[in-house]
């Protein structure tokens, strides 16, 4: 496992208060109460926000973009679990060449049909290389990255998935990164 | 997600309609929009609208120089509410 790069101070006790909640809210959530199960969860704090300064222009960045749409590709990658109570903290690897129309969406917690009609509403690739070709960026990132936002499980998400996604997108070129939730 | 990925060395943005969710993250950087769940960028089609969005977030990184800045993007949802479960999407609504 890629080690955790952020103060990894609050896992301990959020996997504590996460185990507490579970009990509770798992009926609730199995029947789809997701207000009345979140009204307890054990929302995580940070002591301190981590920070790299921008060094290059925007003209000389290539931006790698990551969306918790549960966005992946049929045939080629396996679906997130999107009904999963507990959520699915996985994530999926897409290369900037992929079309991003063709690109399915597994996740139950929001409507689909805007992006069904136009990806670039949650994951806006097409509309980077539009800024690219104005001089805006320099480029896109090779690789960019989905996740599936419904995931209670935060502290396997900071620890398995999130340190994996920062070295991808390191490899992949990103000079800045855009995170763009659904 | 997007703290990790700052603290490996890449600056980074998010896009959010719920102030009060991301505040409590404290995130690096955020730009508010005033956008439905499952639509940060605007309404489909709308290319004009999602390329300013994505300048206006981008270029608002130039000017942060501490942890937790965030710039309020002006532009409004313009077409039919997108519904969820019945109901119209409010801006900042989870479900």
């Amino acid at each position: 496992m890629t080690a955790v790069k952020t103060d990894p101070s609050w896992l301990t006790e959020f996997r504590a208060r996460y185990a507490e909640w579970w009990p509770h809210a798992c009926p609730m959530i199995e029947r789809h109460d997701y207000a009345a199960a979140f009204k307890t969860y054990p929302w995580p704090t940070f002591a301190t926000t981590p920070w790299t300064p921008l060094v290059k222009p925007l003209a000389e960045s290539r931006i790698g973009v990551v969306t918790t749409g549960g966005l992946y590709r049929a045939g080629v990658d396996d679906a997130f679990d999107g009904h999963a109570p507990a959520g699915d903290w996985s994530f999926r690897a897409i290369p900037a060449e992929v079309p991003i129309q063709k690109l399915a969406i597994a996740h139950e917690h929001f409507a689909h049909e805007v992006a069904e009609t136009d990806m670039n509403t949650i994951f806006p690739l097409d509309r980077l290389r539009e800024l690219q070709a104005a001089g805006t960026v320099k480029g896109l990132a090779d690789v960019h990255y989905s996740i599936m936002g419904y995931c209670p499980r935060a502290a396997d998400l900071a620890e398995s998935t999130a340190p994996a996604i920062a070295a991808g997108l390191l490899d992949a070129g990103a000079d800045v990164a855009l995170v763009i939730p659904v | 997600m997007q703290r990790e990925i700052e603290a490996w060395g890449i600056p980074t943005i998010s896009l959010s309609n719920n102030p009060t969710a991301t505040r409590r993250l404290s995130p690096p950087r955020w730009a508010h929009v005033r956008f439905p769940r499952g639509s940060m960028l605007g309404e489909p089609g709308n290319r004009d609208k999602q390329r300013r969005v994505l300048t206006d977030a981008l270029q608002a990184m130039v000017a942060m120089t501490e942890p937790g800045g965030f710039v309020e993007l002006p532009y409004r949802w313009e077409a039919d509410p997108v519904m969820w479960r019945g109901k119209p999407l409010r801006e900042s609504s989870y479900s």
